[in-house]
């Protein structure tokens, strides 16, 4: 890339990020992307630990989580958001936990066009 | 009709150590008020490379620990972490605070109900 050329940036987007039970993270992506045109999302996996688990046995142990990360521009995040909380089930109990901050600026990416390419 | 119940006045606790020190980090958080964690495994680099000789004491596998927690409770939970990780020896790992617009999550209806019933609260949803 030519370095004059200021790298095209979206000022002052949202991170939303979700945690949720093992393996419910990829529909959700899925989802994000057929239904809402969001094509950027990471996923990992970590070990989450709460209070608020399902029985005695494993109160207090860990379990493991997937935990997704998008970044939206700000008109966007409050409808994802809320979007997500549905979809991902958060509402129900053990459903996981979703938060949202705010980010100084962002790249932008986009899915070449490879209509006609194939 | 469905509702999110969002919690303000939140913040995120992100803090980088060597693998296997989480562990001990988190039981401090939770005596100190934190209601959960989420733990993942994560690559660093930095002081290890500068400290020469003694960089191979410092582990380049990382554990990162994130923990949400009220603003009133912020500082407590960061100053516990603090200790029970070593941070303030150096190349022990770093953590910092970010500020958290909104979070979301189940909440028992019998709690939603106390908190609509509250008298602070009454006022707002009339």
């Amino acid at each position: 890339m030519n370095p004059q050329t200021p790298a095209p940036v979206i000022k002052n987007p949202k991170r939303i990020v979700v945690i949720l039970p093992k393996d419910h993270a990829l529909a959700i992506v899925e989802n994000l992307h057929t239904q809402k045109n969001i094509n950027t999302c990471n996923i990992h996996r970590g070990r989450g630990r709460s209070t608020a688990v399902s029985d005695v046995v494993s109160y207090g142990n860990y379990a493991e989580v997937d935990v997704i990360s998008v970044i939206v521009e700000a008109e966007r995040a409050d409808e994802i958001f809320e979007y997500i909380f549905f979809e991902a089930e958060i509402n129900q109990p053990h459903g996981g936990f979703i938060y949202q901050m705010p980010v100084e600026k962002t790249s932008v990416f986009k899915i070449p066009d490879l209509s006609e390419v194939i | 009709m469905r509702k999110i119940t969002v919690l303000s006045d939140v913040a995120l606790i992100t803090c980088i150590v060597q693998r296997g020190a989480a562990d001990k980090i988190i039981v401090a958080a939770k005596a100190a008020g934190a209601q959960g964690a989420t733990v993942y495994f994560a690559r660093g680099m930095g002081v290890r490379e500068r400290l020469g000789i003694l960089g191979v004491a410092v582990d380049v596998e990382k554990e990162v620990i994130n923990i949400v927690v009220s603003s009133e409770q912020v500082e407590r939970i960061f100053e516990k972490m603090y200790f029970a990780g070593d941070l303030d020896t150096p190349g022990m790992g770093i953590m910092y605070i970010t500020r958290v617009e909104k979070a979301a999550t189940y909440i028992p209806p019998e709690i939603l109900e106390r908190l609509d019933t509250a008298p602070d609260n009454k006022e707002e949803n009339k």
